[in-house]
């Protein structure tokens, strides 16, 4: 085939350009680390890529939820714990007292359960490390117990763990206290009104307690105490909900990082392959620079 | 004139004279664009005849011939000129790829950003920092939705441009084709010669017209080039060049489109017209990435924008008061009258359920019975006789309502609607203090009421994320976007291929052309020679003349 002098430079020079285009390219890759430089390069795998991104993102809010629900669900557990202890106290100080004790030991189981009274209430107006009410329902800057009533409301707040599943991240803690209903005969006693009442008469010679009172005392306490583990174990369960939320949401996230990191980066095993083909391209730029330098040479005008 | 030994050595002299001058030529040529080597043909001069039979009379430069194969250099010509549209279409392609940004996109991640501050939100509702969070991403998102869509403003304005510096470009050319359309009948006319540089000048200008825009070349004898843009529309014929302008387009005046005055009448070309060169390249990228693209990222920024604002409104913010709008709502195109509508009717538009609006642009009609919306996408249409009737037809399948705001509208008037298109433009966020977040739920009942611990519309704002709010439920706002970035994504790669399978098109074209017109060196040294040694022959046998005819002054002396 004839071949005309300026196809045997453009093509010379295309082959050099083409070569030089593609080393480019394979160092581009080899030192960012990633297979897709840009959408175009794939876009199969580059929409895959974005979908595993908005996963992965969604997780990692997901996590985020999950640490911060079961920091508050741990706080909440102190709590119900240490008021279920309180509460056990003022059972057996119950137990351990009667109408017709002699005055100083009325006085002195008393003086506890007044001390027990003042505990439990403290308890129920905990706020969390922000300032805000515990168990005031949705009214978390209004102090839920004051002795008399309940200024919160039973707002529940929810907390999305994983798509589609939220969780219940407070508890309504006034369906054991009752507090502002009221009574102190039963069946739902205003425990916080029970127990100050109770003490109070148990410290008094004007109005002495009477057995009834200690007995709706106690039948207060004991309420309670089943009540507060009603909310206790609905609590664990909320918990180990959490926990085996957060080992899902785990493997997920491995699982798509690593999917991600198939797709959109380079391996080992890839970066080596990369490499090869960068010295076999850089070998052959050089072959066909030495070629173009010699062939270029050759021309019959020396000869004339 | 010299008869006999002397005349024909004369002839000989002659003849490599002008095969040295055509060699010099090719070799002096060797660089040009557009060149067809040239040869110079011979024919023996007629001879004597005698008693005997007849005696030659030397040799006759006939004619300088061009290495011209129309079938070669058309080749060039066609596969170049897609060559140009697929580069050019890639180019842009690539410009709006970069604007989305790759698969770790900007513009997604802040969509991200966005939910999860109204999670965290959720997560803490009286924290102030949580809710000013929220409104850093949400301005932080609308900063992007600015950004891309000012990248695609500059796009369109730059393609634009493109169209009116091409445009007159064509007419320039076309001109000069026209000129060296009658240049050439008068060369060859008036001595019967081949106009071998002129016709090589015409050749490279159709090529270079031909990188610009697509045209079809009719060699008609006696008139030159003719040459026909798109459906066969005149650009030259013979000596009249019709000029090339950009005009605004008349069913859409942000687009500069070309159109062509032949006569009287501008004949306005689209991309379905014009489908090779820069200009085919620029026209087919506009119209299948650049509105496409405006359109669906203004349809995710409504869509955001719109649905939170709904939610937020639902809910009460710190203080109890009732929840206002999160982002100021995206603004939607109104139908865009066309320039050529003999009515003066102004339309409105508003959308009622943006996840049923198509992927489409729709264009309305009246016939003068009734009003016709056709979706772009697959033609499927909706016709009444009233335009509230179409409306409440359009409104339940395709999500939008029309109506008329002034003017009448005349049989034949059309009208263009993209209700999105400009919508990801005007996307901000309308809230300032923290505390006007809706977080707090619109779920006040007696025992419950909208506390500063109550969570739930943050919640169901956050949740957002994760509903399919687009493309009648099947997409949500990342999955929308990404549908975006991965479409183009694959119309830039598939510009990407067909650019490298026309550059080895053109390639092998022409090769093959230079293979059979072009110069080469070597060829030309050899010829050289041979001419040279031609010459020195032909000198010689004058020097024999010469020397015969001394013989005889000496023989009678």
């Amino acid at each position: 085939m004839r071949i005309s002098s300026s196809t045997f430079y453009s093509s010379s020079l295309g082959g050099i350009l083409n070569q030089q285009s593609s080393i480019s390219t394979l160092n581009q890759q080899i030192a960012s680390g990633n297979k897709l430089l840009t959408a175009a390069d794939d876009p199969v795998a580059a929409s895959q890529v974005m979908s595993l991104n908005d996963r992965i993102s969604l997780s990692t809010q997901y996590t985020t939820n999950q640490q911060s629900i079961s920091q508050t669900q741990s706080e909440e557990t102190t709590i119900l714990n240490q008021i279920q202890k309180t509460l056990q106290s003022a059972q057996s100080a119950l137990t351990g007292v009667s109408a017709s004790n002699d005055q100083s030991t009325k006085n002195a189981i008393g003086a506890t359960l007044s001390g027990l009274y003042q505990q439990i209430k403290d308890l129920a107006n905990s706020q969390d490390t922000n300032g805000n009410y515990i168990f005031s329902g949705f009214q978390t800057s209004t102090q839920p117990y004051d002795g008399t009533s309940y200024n919160g409301d039973n707002g529940l707040r929810y907390v999305q763990i994983a798509q589609g599943q939220t969780v219940q991240a407070n508890d309504n803690l006034n369906t054991v206290l009752n507090a502002g209903t009221g009574t102190t005969t039963g069946p739902t006693f205003d425990l916080l009104q029970t127990m100050q009442q109770t003490a109070a008469a148990l410290q008094s010679t004007t109005t002495p307690v009477t057995s009834t009172q200690l007995t709706n005392a106690y039948t207060a306490v004991t309420g309670a105490l089943s009540g507060l583990q009603d909310i206790q174990t609905s609590l664990v369960a909320r918990q180990q909900q959490v926990q085996s939320q957060q080992t899902a949401t785990q493997q997920l996230q491995a699982t798509n990082q690593n999917a991600l990191g198939n797709l959109s980066q380079l391996s080992d095993a890839d970066k080596a392959s990369a490499i090869v083909e960068l010295q076999m391209r850089q070998t052959s730029l050089q072959a066909a620079e030495s070629a173009f330098a010699s062939t270029s040479k050759l021309s019959l005008f020396n000869y004339l | 004139m010299a008869s006999g030994l002397l005349g024909i050595s004369l002839t000989g002299l002659n003849a490599a004279q002008a095969n040295l001058a055509t060699t010099s030529q090719n070799i002096s040529n060797v660089n040009t664009a557009g060149y067809h080597r040239q040869s110079t043909n011979l024919a023996t001069a007629n001879p004597t005849t005698a008693s005997y039979g007849s005696i030659g009379n030397g040799v006759d430069v006939a004619s300088v011939g061009r290495a011209y194969s129309s079938f070669l250099d058309n080749q060039v010509i066609s596969s170049q000129g897609q060559l140009s549209n697929y580069q050019t279409y890639s180019q842009y392609a690539t410009q709006l790829n970069s604007l989305l940004g790759d698969q770790n996109s900007a513009l997604s991640t802040s969509i991200s950003n966005f939910f999860s501050s109204l999670q965290n939100v959720a997560n803490d509702p009286t924290s102030i920092v949580a809710r000013q969070t929220a409104i850093s991403a949400g301005t932080g998102l609308a900063g992007q939705f600015s950004n891309v869509s000012s990248g695609i403003a500059d796009i369109q304005q730059s393609v634009n441009q493109q169209v009116q510096t091409i445009s007159s470009q064509v007419t320039a050319y076309a001109q000069s084709v026209a000129s060296l359309n009658s240049q050439i009948a008068v060369a060859q006319s008036s001595n019967g010669a081949n106009a071998n540089t002129l016709m090589d000048q015409r050749d490279q200008l159709v090529a270079d017209i031909n990188k610009l825009v697509n045209v079809t070349v009719v060699n008609q004898a006696g008139s030159g080039y003719n040459l026909y843009l798109g459906n066969g529309q005149p650009l030259v014929v013979g000596t009249t060049a019709n000029g090339l302008s950009a005009v605004s387009n008349p069913a859409d005046p942000i687009q500069m489109q070309p159109a062509l005055q032949v006569g009287n009448s501008q004949v306005v070309l689209d991309s379905t017209q014009i489908t090779g060169g820069q200009l085919g390249g620029l026209l087919s990228f506009r119209d299948q990435m650049l509105v496409p693209t405006q359109r669906e990222l203004g349809n995710v920024a409504y869509t955001l924008a719109t649905q939170v604002n709904a939610q937020s409104t639902q809910g009460f913010d710190l203080n109890g008061t009732a929840g206002t709008s999160f982002f100021n709502t995206p603004s939607i195109q109104s139908p865009i009258a066309n320039k050529n509508n003999t009515g003066t009717g102004v339309l409105s538009l508003a959308v009622t359920n943006s996840n049923l609006l198509a992927n489409s642009d729709y264009k309305l009609s009246y016939d003068g019975t009734n009003y016709t919306l056709t979706r772009s996408s697959d033609g499927t249409s909706y016709s009444n006789g009233s335009l509230a009737g179409l409306s409440t037809t359009v409104q339940a399948s395709e999500g939008f309502s029309l109506g008329l705001t002034s003017g009448t509208i005349n049989a034949n008037d059309t009208y263009l609607i993209r209700p999105t298109q400009y919508s990801a433009n005007s996307f901000s966020v309308e809230i300032t203090d923290p505390t006007k977040i809706a977080a707090a739920g619109p779920g006040a009942t007696a025992t419950v009421s909208a506390g500063p611990g109550d969570n739930s519309n943050a919640l169901a704002m956050a949740q957002l994320q994760t509903s399919k709010l687009l493309s009648n439920g099947t997409a949500t706002l990342q999955t929308a976007f990404n549908q975006i970035v991965g479409g183009n994504a694959t119309l830039t790669n598939a510009a990407t291929v067909n650019q490298t399978s026309y550059q080895t098109l053109t390639d092998q074209a022409t090769q093959a052309q230079q293979s059979f017109s072009g110069v080469n060196l070597d060829e030309e040294a050899a010829n050289m020679i041979q001419y040279q040694q031609a010459y020195q022959a032909a000198a010689k046998a004058l020097q024999v003349a010469s020397s015969l005819f001394n013989t005889i002054l000496t023989a009678i002396q």
